[in-house]
């Protein structure tokens, strides 16, 4: 199957002489039984002459089509196909061993959030903060590094984070302000080496980025301590500037790309990985940003990308929208200086919905009690 | 040899008609179909299918067309017995004609947030009922793509589930109580096999290797759930839609013929997309408006849309679509409600649900002017066999 020369070969794929050659000279187990291993690997070496070489090009393809590349009957096409299918099929685990197998979590210092995501930030999801400018995204972003950063001694997870700063936005002192005024990181020692397991990275280009999950995946356990947090900061702006078109609409194939070697990263390295998204206005709907009524106030990206997250949480003043169509843009930031902050979960496998008020101190992201 | 005709026991007219068309031995007849032997010697179609049928090697005496088929008695005989998985919302089992059959696939479309995994989690769970709680005693395959599957709480919809046995165990017989403490949440996390797919590629190995791997499990294997069929297939293919469409169109034969050889009900979560409007520009959440037949911002919001387009759109024996409901007004909090997009044999319906601790459960409400069918609260849902 020929694929995107853009695109990196899907995932579990695998050539078929290297499946071949685990097939020892048994008997198949399958039913048809009659068709040696050996002799299938014969058919490989026959397919390899006429292009197909990997696990795809077989499955992707009808039995038909593979019986007549490789000169077979049917019967032995579609027991290639069975053969193929078993040795790349992911190995199934059964829900409770998932449920022995602890899972870490990365609090968020917000204890009716954290108890409603069941612990904080779960490693191996992509959880995804969308809210208006100044909602405080940021922010808690800076907390949740400064927290996973932070040493073992001052509840923190002691490992390495990775922070991709599209926008410029991020401020160590306010990292290390938000350690030592929550976390009480005071010791000049500490709050250095909380620092150093930080690694910023800068980039404005999403297939930059892409290149670079690519490769993180080689060496995130290099990283001293591990990298338990991966931070986008912000993904909408980094894909509006890749956006090729006019009405600032990002390519969905690549988000989809993105989300998807995402997932895989947070998912097999055991990573959390938290990204941020902005809001669009959009004046002719009644769509909604997660489960809170906000008329004409919608999260960017699409769809698809809504689809691509596990977990989103919405951060918004309340009805911040609606008044500042009533103002000029200067008095709307007076407006949301002064105006109730919420933060909703409005999208989670694992929590319900719950919904918190928060204010944005020196303390980084705080629940008001 | 050459008097072969001779011996036939047909009329001496209709042999003289044979004789005088060049039939002389039996080997003449070879592979003759009697509409054309009968128009070959000019004789009788009911006398040129004697003369077929006589000649004929015993082993092939019957002729059968029609070898395999049933009679829609017969079929609707196995339409009656149908099992199915019971989703412990009323309303929407209802819906449903009972659950989600067997034998089935079963598409579940909507929008973010909306519970797809949720519905997805709570029916592996309730699939595991046993026969004499009126469940169907199977154990459940899960197909991730996406990662969304949470296991935590999976295993709080099973608590659930016991839970809700173990209330209502006064009012069981004694052999169906028995089965109602069998029940435990441990066994029943143990008999939820957890694959996780994380390209087309892994997805269409998982359903290949899936007839082998259900033959091979202990117990019968009476769910399959793949969430979402959407993920993979919306980003891996470059643009490629011609080959996506003969994966798809592959990947939903192999899904057809798993749900109807090993009877086992396919759940195939997919997602949403927008069409028309503004293209995929911004809309997250949006539009119950389709589903509660909301017509009045249609032309200025963007419709949405199951995504995969027609080809899949052909796929599923049923597709059900999940969505938030606000048309009760600002006021009111939105609630969730699915419906019965596509059917072969029920009525398009829809039907509210709420997702609580314990699952996928009915709501209570008082508003009865907007609903279809009638709504019991979530004490009474997935009855016992004997009420």
């Amino acid at each position: 199957m020929a694929h995107h020369p853009a695109l990196p070969p899907p995932s579990g794929d695998r050539a078929l002489k290297r499946i071949a050659a685990t097939w020892t000279p048994r008997v198949s187990m399958s039913d048809d039984a009659h068709v040696e291993q050996p002799h299938l690997a014969r058919i490989v070496d026959r397919l390899a002459i006429r292009g197909v070489t990997m696990a795809s090009d077989v499955l992707c393809r009808s039995w038909l089509d593979i019986a007549h590349l490789a000169d077979v009957d049917r019967t032995t096409a579609k027991l290639l196909q069975t053969e193929v299918a078993q040795a790349i099929c992911p190995r199934p685990q059964c829900a409770l061993d998932i449920v022995k197998g602890k899972r870490i979590t990365i609090p968020t210092q917000i204890p009716t959030l954290d108890d409603s995501l069941r612990g904080g930030i779960h490693v191996g999801h992509v959880t995804e903060l969308v809210g208006p400018a100044g909602a405080g995204k940021t922010q808690f972003c800076l907390s949740l590094a400064a927290t996973a950063a932070a040493p073992a001694t001052h509840n923190g997870l002691e490992t390495g984070v990775l922070y991709v700063d599209t926008e410029r936005r991020f401020s160590a002192s306010r990292v290390l302000e938000i350690a030592r005024t929550r976390l009480n990181v005071t010791d000049h020692q500490d709050a250095t080496s909380l620092a150093d397991r930080i690694a910023v990275v800068r980039t404005e280009n999403i297939e930059d980025l892409r290149s670079r999950v690519a490769w993180l995946q080689t060496s995130l356990g290099v990283v001293e301590g591990g990298v338990r947090l991966v931070v986008i900061d912000s993904v909408a702006a980094m894909a509006r500037c890749s956006s090729k078109n006019d009405a600032g609409i990002p390519d969905t194939e690549t988000l989809g790309v993105l989300a998807a070697s995402l997932k895989r990263l947070a998912d097999v390295f055991g990573v959390a990985v938290v990204v941020t998204n902005q809001v669009a206005s959009r004046a002719t709907s009644s769509a909604r940003v997660g489960a809170c009524d906000d008329e004409d106030i919608v999260a960017a990206l699409g769809i698809q990308w809504a689809h691509g997250v596990n977990v989103r949480v919405a951060m918004d003043f309340q009805g911040a929208l609606a008044e500042q169509r009533a103002c000029t843009a200067a008095t709307g930031l007076e407006l949301h200086r002064g105006r109730q902050r919420w933060l909703e979960v409005a999208k989670c496998p694992h929590a319900h919905c719950a919904r918190v008020a928060y204010r944005v101190t020196e303390r980084g992201v705080e629940e008001i009690v | 040899m050459a008097d072969d005709v001779l011996a036939l026991d047909v009329s001496p007219s209709t042999r003289a008609l044979l004789i005088s068309a060049g039939f002389r031995s039996k080997s003449d007849f070879l592979n003759l179909a009697p509409m054309d032997l009968a128009a070959e010697a000019h004789i009788p179609l009911s006398e040129a299918s004697a003369i077929v049928a006589s000649l004929r090697p015993r082993a092939l005496a019957a002729p059968q067309p029609l070898l395999g088929a049933q009679s829609a008695l017969q079929m609707l005989e196995r339409e009656e017995t149908r099992r199915h998985v019971v989703t412990f919302c009323r309303t929407l089992d209802d819906v449903l004609g009972g659950g989600v059959a067997l034998g089935e696939v079963t598409e579940v479309c909507g929008v973010p947030g909306v519970g797809k995994t949720q519905l997805a989690m709570q029916l592996g769970a309730s699939v595991q009922v046993p026969a004499r709680l009126g469940g169907v005693d199977g154990d459940a395959v899960y197909i991730d793509t996406e990662g969304s599957f949470m296991a935590e709480r999976f295993e709080e919809m099973c608590e659930g589930v016991r839970r809700h046995f173990a209330r209502m165990r006064g009012r069981l017989g004694p052999e169906a109580a028995a089965d109602a403490d069998a029940l435990t949440t441990e066994g029943m996390l143990q008999r939820l096999h957890y694959f996780r797919a994380y390209s087309h590629v892994e997805l269409v190995a998982a359903v290949t290797a899936l007839p082998g791997f259900i033959a091979k499990c202990a117990r019968p294997v009476r769910l399959v759930v793949l969430d979402s069929v959407a993920f993979p297939f919306r980003h891996d293919f470059g643009g490629d839609f011609a080959q996506r469409s003969r994966v798809l169109t592959g990947l939903a034969a192999s899904l057809q013929r798993v749900a109807d050889e090993c009877e086992v009900a396919i759940v195939v979560v997919n997602q949403v997309t927008t069409k028309g409007g503004r293209p995929s520009g911004g809309e997250i959440a949006a539009a119950a408006a389709a589903a509660a037949g909301d017509s009045g911002n249609a032309n200025s919001a963007a419709r949405v849309i199951p995504a995969l387009g027609e080809t899949w759109a052909h796929c599923s024996t049923s597709r059900l679509t999940l969505a938030w409901d606000d048309s009760l007004g600002e006021s009111v909090a939105p609630e969730r409600c699915a419906t019965l997009a596509k059917s072969p044999r029920l009525p398009t319906r829809t039907a509210w649900y709420s997702v609580v601790a314990d699952g996928i459960r009915g709501v209570k409400s008082t508003s009865a002017a907007v609903m279809v069918g009638d709504k019991r609260s979530r004490d009474d849902v997935a009855a016992p066999a004997e009420q």
